[in-house]
């Protein structure tokens, strides 16, 4: 029952959208591009085949408008929607109206995402297929009358033992979240996480949790289609993190096993059939020091840090999602899936590391990404775009792959040293120190490493080397900078039209 | 034949750069602050163009670019050797100007915006007493939030902004008397 489709629409920007676009081409396909006012001339929309306006500027008015995506693909004859991350990417509602209107929406069904968008709701499902999940606590309390839950709160608690985390059920961003080491914390920690639940959500729910030291993120890739066939491809470990947003993503993760690799990999499968999951999708685990592992959630798109997983792999995971919504099956079987060397993901943002990472706007005078024998990089931007405050700072990816880790390291390490971008600041530099770091090298990384280790990229008057110094004053002696600059020299010349190029051979 | 002094935003002391040029050799002399006597480079210039060149210094082979960060073209960032800088030029015989652009200059009490970005929220009138980290505007540029808030005990004086506004870096947003003493 395979329906080839002629023409996708690609319901998002920046380098995803590029990334998509590229292999949608390569695979014969008609590309509908969707643009913003600011994005009129960005990257993604110049490749496409075709390109319709969304008016406005920010997302709510732009990449947001279902309706109006939606009758622009009717309108385009789409077959269908690839919602790239972020956006609509995880919205049922959105997949349920694709589905109404005859376009195939890319992705998982819409009461999957549904489902997998309810933490609690994903929590019982995945417990009861024998996931394993983070132990803890939840009930229905009336957090007004504390003190005569209190009873209740304290056996729960020691049975799941310290340091364990109050959380809002209707939590988010940390809001209503207390970490608690001790019996005796625990009275004022739930009060004040109920009443700051309330105050932010009008919610005063609670439940407890254990609290994992230190931390892994570790996920992996699943991916199912409609004959039954459900495989992953491997972990990706995510724990190089910046307020709870992954930074550097690497496979394999240096925690893993042969036999927790397998552990883990089983988990994930059974996680994706008790959903019959389809399409790509993500479970992700946290994993404590000794090796205990519990699913934490589903992400049902196409992760960022995809590109890691297709570097080991060898496949094209966009390759595979058409195949899969064509409704073909899987071009890959779990036996004949391998991880193969090792792949690094960093992630440039537009931010300045040393002003606390504050975003940074302004036009791209010099966009010059990396290349070379292992190097990838998903790029959103080109030299002379325009970097606004509308829409996510990441401009691009860098992926290298190598044999092995410390040689995959090395190369990101010489990419990033060769990768100038100009016209903004971006985190190019702090990703290269945050590789170089020892604990980085040796792979004892978690969530909290880098509020562990004060990684800055700062420079001082007095760590910045002569040459650069010279090099600051030649490079402005070109025309601007100097005082005397018209002064004429013995001969009558300026040493800038002195120089020569190189020897001649 | 020419000098430029230099520093990293924010410092007061620049490093004062000399060029000679001896015949088609240019000597670079680099006096940094807090030193007796200047580092002595040699250099060449291998090909330049307007904001992007091949230098040598010292027989290493130096690719650098350079961009403005400002219409003045008093602010510029240059890549060189896998870092990036920015510098400000200090004119020859000018005294610094002071202090960064942290947001808040506590002396004067303007608050400014430390980011370009959309005026979330505003969270006094005009009038009000304020205690030193209330939060007086949220601003959010790319998805990220911020709050600004009071540098010390005060009273609101003036709101520049409105709700929903969008705002270039430096914008003041509002300007904040301080609470005298004994008064």
């Amino acid at each position: 029952m395979s329906n080839p489709f002629k023409k996708v629409l690609i319901a998002n920007r920046g380098e995803i959208a590029v990334r998509i676009t590229k292999t949608l081409q390569e695979m014969g396909l008609q590309v509908i591009a969707l643009y913003s006012d600011a994005d009129k001339n960005a990257l993604h929309v110049r490749m496409a085949d075709e390109a319709y306006h969304l008016p406005g500027n920010t997302a709510a008015e732009t990449y947001l408008q279902q309706g109006l995506i939606l009758d622009i693909a009717k309108q385009a004859n789409a077959d269908a929607i690839h919602p790239g991350y972020g956006f609509l990417s995880e919205n049922a509602a959105f997949a349920k109206a694709c589905k109404q209107a005859g376009i195939m929406f890319i992705g998982p069904k819409p009461e999957v995402i549904e489902s997998m968008g309810d933490k609690i709701v994903a929590k019982a499902i995945m417990e009861k297929a024998g996931v394993p999940v983070v132990p803890g606590w939840s009930g229905d309390l009336d957090m007004s009358k504390l003190a005569g839950e209190l009873k209740t709160l304290s056996k729960a608690a020691d049975a799941i033992g310290y340091p364990l985390l109050v959380k809002a059920a209707a939590g988010g961003g940390g809001k209503g979240m207390r970490l608690v080491h001790k019996a005796s914390e625990l009275p004022d920690a739930l009060e004040s996480a109920a009443r700051e639940a309330q105050n932010a959500f009008g919610d005063n729910r609670i439940f407890l949790e254990k609290y994992i030291t230190r931390p892994r993120h570790v996920e992996f890739q699943i991916f199912g289609d409609d004959h039954g066939n459900v495989v992953h491809l491997f972990e990706r470990e995510c724990s190089i993190q910046r307020r709870h947003q992954k930074i550097i993503e690497e496979t394999p993760s240096p925690a893993l096993t042969p036999e927790l690799r397998d552990a883990m990999g089983q988990a994930a499968i059974n996680a994706a059939k008790a959903i019959h999951y389809t399409n790509a999708g993500t479970v992700e685990f946290i994993l404590s020091e000794d090796g205990s592992f519990y699913f934490l959630e589903v992400n049902t798109r196409l992760q960022v840090e995809h590109p890691v997983t297709e570097m080991v792999t060898r496949q094209d995971l966009v390759q595979a999602q058409i195949a899969v919504a064509q409704g073909e099956p899987l071009p890959f079987k779990q036996d004949n899936l391998t991880q193969t060397g090792h792949a690094i993901e960093c992630r440039i943002y537009a931010e300045d590391a040393s002003r606390n990472f504050m975003p940074s706007i302004g036009q791209l005078v010099h966009y010059l990404p990396p290349d070379g024998p292992g190097i990838r990089v998903d790029s959103g931007v080109d030299s002379g775009a325009e970097v606004s405050i509308h829409y996510d700072p990441m401009l691009s990816k860098l992926i290298v792959w190598a044999e092995d880790r410390k040689k995959a390291m090395a190369k990101a390490e010489w990419a990033l040293n060769h990768f100038p971008v100009l016209g903004v600041m971006t985190n190019t530099c702090f990703l290269r120190d945050v590789i170089k770091h020892p604990q980085f090298q040796s792979g004892v990384i978690h969530t909290h490493f880098l509020e562990e280790h004060s990684i800055t990229s700062e420079h001082t008057m007095e760590d910045i080397p002569d040459v650069v110094w010279a090099a600051v004053a030649l490079a402005l002696g070109n025309g601007h900078g100097l005082e005397s600059e018209r002064t004429l020299t013995h001969n009558g010349e300026s040493p800038w039209l002195l120089a020569n190029g190189w020897r001649a051979y | 034949m020419g000098r430029i002094q230099l520093t990293l935003p924010g410092h007061d002391q620049p490093v004062v750069i000399d060029l000679t040029l001896n015949g088609s050799a240019l000597t670079v002399g680099c006096h940094k602050p807090d030193t007796d006597s200047p580092q002595t480079l040699q250099a060449r210039i291998i090909s330049q163009k307007e904001n992007q060149g091949l230098l040598e210094i010292d027989g290493q082979v130096v690719p650098y670019y350079t961009a403005y960060s400002d219409p003045g073209k008093k602010m510029v960032q240059i890549w060189v050797l896998g870092n990036l800088y920015t510098f400000e030029k200090i004119p020859i015989g000018a005294k610094r100007s002071r202090g960064g652009n942290q947001g808040i200059s506590n002396a004067s009490g303007d608050l400014k915006a430390t980011m370009p970005g959309k005026v979330l929220g505003i969270k006094v009138t005009v009038g009000d007493s304020v205690s030193p980290d209330d939060t007086i505007i949220i601003m959010e540029s790319m998805k990220m939030e911020m709050s600004l808030n009071a540098p010390f005990k005060g009273i609101v004086k003036s709101i520049g902004v409105n709700e929903g506004d969008v705002v270039e870096i430096n914008t003041l947003l509002a300007q904040l008397q301080p609470e005298t003493i004994n008064d």
